[in-house]
Formats: C-alpha cells, sequence, structure tokens
C-alpha cells in the first residue's frame, strides 16, 4: 500500500547560516518546506532555530531534564514526518512546533498526574519551582526573559497565577477552578484577560 | 448547545488547559467560528514567546538522536486539509444517526442487546473493560452509522469524545480456523489497524475499535492471527 521512503536525500553537512535569522517568520517557513521536502540539513537548521524554546518549555512544564529530552525529540520527529502538512494559514511554524512540544509536555505531566492522583486524593497542588535559575542562559534569551517577566508583571496577580497554573505547570482550567475554589468561568475569563494582555504587551501581532 | 460558552473554551485550548471533551467541542467551535481562529493564533504566538523566553539548549545528543532516527523514518505525504482544526466532520453529519434515535428502532435495540453483552464480556474476560463499551454507548456524541457490505450488515457507533466506536456485523461467513476479521481506519494519513472482531454467535461479529481519531473509512478484512500492519486480504470498506 505504502511504500517506506527510501531516504535519499542529498545531506549536505555544515554550510549552515548560523546568522539567517533568529526566529524570522519567513526564514522558518522557507525552512520548513526544504524539510518536507526530506532536506536534513534544513531540518538540522530548523532544530538550531527552535530545540531551545522546546527543550526549555518541556523542562518548565515537566522540571525533569531526562523527560523534557524525551519530549524535544519526539517533537522533532513529529516535525520531521509531518512537515509537509504544516498549514500555514493556522499559525506559524514556531507556533506550530512549539503547540506541539507544549501539548506533549502536558500530555505526560497529565498522564502521571492521573497515576498519582489516584495514590493520594490531593495530588500535586503545589506548582514545581522554576528550574531556570541554576542554567546559564545567553544575552538575547535573557532579554526576552526579562521582556516577558515584565509583561507578566503588568498582569493582576489572579491572571498571573491562571497562565502560570495552566501553561507553565500543565493544569487544566477545571483544575485550576477545583484548586482555587473559585468557578470554571471566572478562571475562564482570568486566563483570557492575562493572555490578552500578554499578547499586547509583548506585541504579537499575526 | 453551549455557543456562547465555545467562544470562551479559545484561550483554554491555546495553552492546552482544556478537558478533553471540551478540546473536542472547541476544535468543532474554531472550525466555524473566525473570530476564534485569530484569537487562538494569536493566543499561539504569544505563548511562543512565552517559550522562548525559557530557551535552555539540549544537549547534542538529543540532536544526534533525533537525526539517526529522522533517516530512518519516512514523511507522511502532504494532505489535504488539516481534519482537527479545518473541516472536521461537516463531511459526515448528515449520514449520521443521531444513536437515541437510531436506539428505538426496536429490531437494532434487540439485535444489540445481546450482541453487546458478548462483546462486554469478552472483553471483560480479556481486559476488563466492559464499562468501556458502555461508557461509549452512553457518551453525549454517540453516533451511529449502518451500512451493507454485500450480504452482511454493519452497524457502526461511534464517539468522537471517546475516540473509539463499536462495530456489528452481521452476516459474515464464519472466519476460518486461524484467520479473524480485524477492523483497519482509514484517514488522510492512510492504513491503521483498530482492532480484531470476536465472534458473538448467529453469523455476529463485533469489535472496539479505539484511536479513532477523524476517520473517513472503517474497513474490514479476514486476516491470518497475529499483528498485521496493513490489511492482505480483500476489504469491506464503510464509509463515514
Ligand atoms: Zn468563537
Amino acid at each position: 500500500m505504502r511504500v517506506p521512503g527510501s531516504g535519499a536525500h542529498t545531506v549536505s553537512d555544515g554550510g549552515r547560516d548560523d546568522e539567517e535569522c533568529s526566529g524570522g517568520r519567513h526564514a522558518l517557513s522557507a525552512l520548513l518546506h526544504e524539510v518536507a521536502l526530506g532536506d536534513l540539513s534544513a531540518f538540522e537548521s530548523l532544530y538550531r532555530e527552535l530545540s531551545g524554546a522546546v527543550f526549555g518549555v518541556a523542562r518548565r512544564v515537566l522540571v525533569d531534564t531526562a523527560q523534557a529530552e524525551e519530549v524535544c525529540q519526539e517533537v522533532f520527529l513529529e516535525v520531521w514526518r509531518t512537515s509537509a502538512r504544516h498549514d500555514p494559514s493556522l499559525g506559524s511554524v514556531g507556533a506550530w512546533v512549539l503547540t506541539i512540544a507544549h501539548r506533549r509536555a502536558v500530555d505526560r505531566v497529565r498522564s502521571e498526574q492521573a497515576a498519582s492522583d489516584r495514590l493520594t486524593a490531593v495530588g500535586r497542588l503545589e506548582p514545581p519551582a522554576t528550574p531556570h535559575d541554576t542554567v546559564p542562559e545567553q544575552v538575547e534569551h535573557r532579554l526576552e526573559r526579562e521582556k516577558v517577566r515584565r509583561c507578566l508583571r503588568k498582569l493582576t496577580e489572579p491572571q498571573r497565577e491562571a497562565v502560570r497554573l495552566t501553561y507553565y505547570t500543565g493544569y487544566t482550567q477545571r483544575q485550576v477552578a477545583d484548586l482555587l475554589r473559585v468557578p470554571l468561568t471566572t478562571v475562564k475569563g482570568r486566563l483570557r484577560d492575562g493572555l490578552i494582555k500578554l499578547r499586547d504587551c509583548l506585541g504579537v501581532t499575526v | 448547545m453551549r455557543r456562547r460558552g465555545e467562544h470562551g473554551l479559545t484561550a483554554g485550548y491555546a495553552v492546552d488547559a482544556l478537558e478533553p471533551a471540551e478540546v473536542r467541542a472547541a476544535e468543532r467551535h474554531l472550525a466555524e467560528c473566525e473570530d476564534c481562529r485569530r484569537d487562538l493564533a494569536e493566543f499561539r504566538e504569544t505563548a511562543v514567546r512565552l517559550a522562548r523566553a525559557e530557551t535552555v539548549q539540549p544537549r547534542e545528543e538529543v540532536w544526534e538522536s533525533i537525526l539517526a532516527e529522522a533517516r530512518v523514518t519516512r514523511q507522511k505525504p502532504p494532505t489535504r486539509s488539516r481534519p482537527a482544526e479545518r473541516t472536521l466532520r461537516s463531511r459526515s453529519v448528515g449520514r449520521w444517526l443521531p444513536w437515541g434515535l437510531a436506539a428505538s428502532l426496536a429490531l437494532f435495540s434487540m439485535v444489540l442487546a445481546g450482541t453487546l453483552a458478548s462483546v462486554s464480556e469478552r472483553l471483560a474476560e480479556q481486559e476488563a473493560r466492559t464499562s468501556e463499551v458502555e461508557t461509549l454507548l452512553a457518551a453525549a456524541d454517540t453516533n451511529m452509522v449502518a451500512a451493507s457490505l454485500g450480504e452482511a450488515r454493519a452497524t457502526v457507533f461511534a464517539s468522537y469524545d471517546r475516540d473509539a466506536a463499536v462495530l456489528v456485523v452481521e452476516g459474515l461467513s464464519a472466519a476460518p480456523e486461524g484467520m479473524a476479521y480485524r477492523m483497519w481506519w482509514v484517514d488522510g494519513d492512510g492504513v491503521r489497524p483498530a482492532g480484531v472482531m470476536e465472534s458473538s454467535g448467529e453469523g455476529r461479529y463485533a469489535g472496539v475499535a479505539g484511536d479513532m481519531g477523524f476517520p473517513d473509512q472503517l474497513w474490514i478484512s479476514l486476516e491470518p492471527e497475529g499483528d498485521m500492519a496493513e490489511p492482505s486480504g480483500e476489504e469491506l470498506s464503510i464509509d463515514l
């Protein structure tokens, strides 16, 4: 029925232009197009561009480095397999890849949670301490992080908490509502308002 | 049903903070609501910035293992559209009967009562999954589709929420010794195994097919026992 591909791609080693972009949308989408044609060096460029964010967000959610590495591998292999199916009308390449990454990290948290919740009715209520202070970081990433922090500070405390418990910790809105003992609609409103404020503060455009 | 509420699922969807049933509702809504699709795109770009702020380089071994794996991994061909967020199942809606309505047909009720009890029992013996069938049939979004397959008649009960279907076929010739009827999902990604059907007597075969996704068809084929990646026998096809 389907003939397995016979990796007949030419791999040109090296020659990667390291300063070609810093996440430029068009550059990434051009790279992805080449990845879809089986170009492993384009795949490596895409990896260099996005792996830090993929691994970083997976580690932030999962806390565990080994699991974050596994997620990173899964994500990029999924990108490799399905690169021809990315639909640009649904968002940028970066958003696509990081959506896969976040979802996979969260899925792992939830399946672990489901397992441990059966043992202890309480479960893990406190989100894990953020581990990133222990790692040296590059200047550009520090700047981006500072900017995000500044914007997070502009949220109200309940909005910030809603973003933290969902995006960074992997709880569902419903779990957050249970945890904070507030109605679900309240949590939905806080999360939505928080994301809108972050979007505006970070100057996100589509 | 919950129109108003569904606009409100977009933020949660963007940061993966929905329960499984809410995810389905959000995706259904996104397929129809342009405003929410725009919100989603913006929220996701916002999340990209949050993720980039977490940037930490993984060990080089991570790339090496990805590269080694990619070299031996087939890439999927382009697909017409992304089922999860685009076409969804508008295509099939018209063909599906609500299960409640179908259930009122006495004939089906009688046939199914016996068959499903028997499927439940078998599953209970094997994997203690009795409740799976019951949950599936009770799921709010469970739909039924009936089709004839030559001499045989097939009935599928499917729930997107549960991501599974129960298939009942009557009038199949008995599977020869060492052979079994197998089910296959067919979607934009190709054909994949959906499980084995069990005989429940009187020329009736039934099976529970999980991992449904958004299939175009369900196939049945007679196969030698043992796991197979693709059908080798001639397949009977049910359009979904
Ligand atoms: Zn909407």
